[in-house]
């Protein structure tokens, strides 16, 4: 295990680190097999490629294969994420070794990469898609979703439009021998994405597939579990997704050939052919298609007012405003279990215990009426001069301005 | 747990003489004018409603929805408060008998209605949702029910999981099924619901006192006294 590995258990990307000689004095130059691809200058496309930074979620046979091949390639960075553990059967189908079963997904992928490729900074990540801080994706240039439930892929539909990054999404079905990769480019409000494809039959599994916990009832953001059934498929068509996901990603951020945005790529081993297809934005998609535009605060964050993140974003003041501040609630009221309620007026972390009751000392709690995940401008506006710092139990790390369908994102890296 | 089809007809069976229901029962609920208290409030709901088109057209629409509810049941369910700022929050009161106990060893003691807080968040619509998600009991306290949490927070837990995009109306309705105990869950085991195991043992051993009524949602709770129990 890496030092960082307790991070890369808490929800948080950690960097991969192996020691220095355990790396070989023979490894291979980075472009030692770099094509000089057609239409392009000698060095052109190794130059684009080690400035690649992707991001992965699901590293089974699909997202494993896809996050080696780019290691293969040298590329700049990697951000590796998966919640599970190889299992024996993974063997079946996963390009792993027996030595690798019962490791987290994520640690070991991250490991081989970074022995693939020492120059590569390899992070990984051991959580759900639906935890990630969307603040930490500067410079992400593209993510590839290999999970085979559609929880995650609800997540990250929302995450790349937020993000405003391609995300391709890498897919098999074993019993036709179908392999499928689509490009959302995220180009606008007007890019489809993987939520605008869905129709009755996806909305009904995605409720088949998730359950909840009655213990959980404690829980402001309750852990839903997924029960969908494991990918039945050859390896070899979990191989051909991965490398077609692989080049759809070098045909993207290298431009080659036709224009990859937006479209479906099957291929399906009866009828041995590849077929493409546009993808078409549902104009009643309930994934908000609201890009988070970076944007630069005028001073660090814990000093900022709303008001002035406000100015900063280009808005004006409005009742249609919203600021989230990272995965804090606002409280405005807390209550306690004698029924006694206190004004609190503070962003807190979700799960952390508020303060007890000035009346009976009781455990305080967010009133469910009274607490906001996005505070709209109105419940905040006798706060709106106040600095963040003053606001938040925590220190800010980002905060988001909503108007409608333009958002600002302030992050303090 | 106790479906819905017979609740439903449970109601028709015992629904007394003189009761009132709404001519068009829930049909074209859609149809339903607002009077000017609903219009009232959901124009000024709708004058603060944040986040993209869609949401707020989607959260507009569940908040007329559970206005012309009450038009329909106007002596059944009131909404004092309606906020569209970034989830719909409204706080509701529902007529219906609830149970409340103080004591371990009292016995449990009928209130003719609740207070309810309902939130619907955005990635209701997006995903499936707990049961205990969208509802919370705010008075009485305690209510002494298997499918509510002890205080502070006395969440009203409808089934295990709640499919995405579940109707506000719908949430309502299930609530108040939920509350005079014409569906229930009592059995601790099974893992869709009970969020109080005491009271649902203390259930258990009392199923005479189920249902607390037989009235369905439209009749009107000033003819319903004789189907309390």
């Amino acid at each position: 295990m890496c030092p960082s590995s307790t991070d890369a258990a808490h929800g948080r990307f950690a960097e991969m680190v192996i020691p220095a000689d355990s790396i070989p004095d023979t490894m291979p130059a980075r472009d030692a097999r770099m094509p000089v691809l057609i239409g392009t200058a000698p060095g052109e496309a190794a130059a684009a490629v080690r400035e690649l930074v992707v991001a992965i979620f699901g590293l089974g046979a699909v997202g494993r294969a896809v996050a080696i091949a780019l290691a293969r390639m040298g590329v700049e960075r990697l951000l590796l994420d998966d919640p599970s553990s190889y299992k024996p059967e993974s063997l079946l189908t996963q390009p792993i070794a027996v030595d690798d079963v019962g490791e987290h997904k994520a640690a070991s992928t991250a490991r081989f990469c970074k022995q693939l490729s020492p120059g590569t900074r390899v992070f990984y990540r051991i959580g759900r898609l639906e935890d990630i801080d969307v603040a930490g994706f500067r410079g992400v240039g593209a993510m590839v979703l290999a999970t085979d439930n559609l929880r995650a892929e609800v997540a990250a539909a929302q995450l790349a439009v937020d993000a405003d990054v391609p995300l391709i999404h890498a897919a098999v079905h074993g019993e036709t021998l179908t392999a499928q990769v689509r490009y959302f480019s995220n180009a606008g409000p007007d890019s489809p994405c993987g939520v605008c494809q869905y129709g009755p039959a996806e909305w009904e599994l995605l409720n088949r597939e998730t359950r909840f916990s009655c213990e959980a009832a404690a829980d402001v953001r309750p852990a839903a579990s997924t029960s969908s059934a494991p990918t039945s498929s050859f390896s070899a068509l979990c191989g051909l997704a991965a490398d077609l996901a692989t080049m759809q990603v070098l045909r993207g951020a290298l431009g080659l050939g036709a224009p990859v945005a937006d479209t479906m790529l099957e291929y399906n081993g009866y009828t041995h052919r590849t077929v493409i297809s546009p993808l078409v934005r549902d104009p009643d998609c309930p994934v908000e298609h609201v890009t988070w535009t970076r944007a630069a605060a005028s001073a660090p964050l814990p000093s900022c007012t709303l008001a002035g993140l406000l100015l900063d974003a280009g808005f004006q003041s409005s009742p249609r405003s919203i600021f989230r501040v990272e995965h804090m609630q606002f409280v405005a009221t807390a209550i306690c279990g004698n029924g006694h309620s206190q004004p609190l007026y503070q962003f807190v972390p979700q799960a952390a215990p508020i303060g007890r009751c000035r009346s009976c000392k009781l455990e305080l709690v967010a009133h469910p009426l009274h607490a906001h995940c996005r505070a709209p401008e109105e419940v905040l506006r006798p706060l709106l001069d106040r600095p963040l710092g003053h606001l938040c139990s925590e220190t800010p790390r980002w905060v988001v301005v909503q108007q409608g369908e333009r958002a600002a994102l302030f992050s303090q890296d | 747990m106790q479906s819905g089809n017979e609740a439903n007809e449970v109601s028709r069976r015992t629904l007394a003489k003189g009761e009132l229901r709404h001519p068009d029962g829930l049909v074209g609920l859609g149809r339903q004018r607002l009077g000017p208290r609903s219009r009232r409030l959901l124009g000024a709901a709708c004058a603060t409603a944040a986040g993209s088109s869609v949401w707020v057209r989607r959260k507009s629409a569940e908040a007329r929805d559970l206005l012309a509810l009450c038009e329909r049941a106007p002596r059944r369910l009131t909404v004092h408060q309606l906020s569209l700022g970034d989830e719909l929050k409204a706080l509701c009161e529902l007529r219906v008998p609830v149970a409340t106990r103080d004591s371990d060893d009292g016995d449990i003691e009928i209130v003719s209605g609740a207070v309810l807080g309902l939130s619907y968040p955005r990635a209701a619509l997006l995903e499936a949702q707990p049961g205990y998600a969208f509802i919370t009991i705010l008075s009485p306290l305690p209510v002494w029910h298997a499918q509510v949490s002890a205080p502070p927070i006395q969440r009203l837990c409808l089934g295990d999981t709640l499919p995405a995009g579940v109707r506000v109306k719908e949430l309502i309705l299930m609530a108040y099924a939920a509350l005079s105990m014409q569906t229930f869950q009592i059995d601790v085991a099974d893992a869709a619901g009970v969020l109080n195991p005491e009271a649902a043992r203390w259930w258990q051993n009392n199923p005479g006192r189920i249902p607390l009524s037989r009235a369905p949602f439209l009749a009107d709770p000033e003819h319903e006294q004789g189907a309390w129990r």
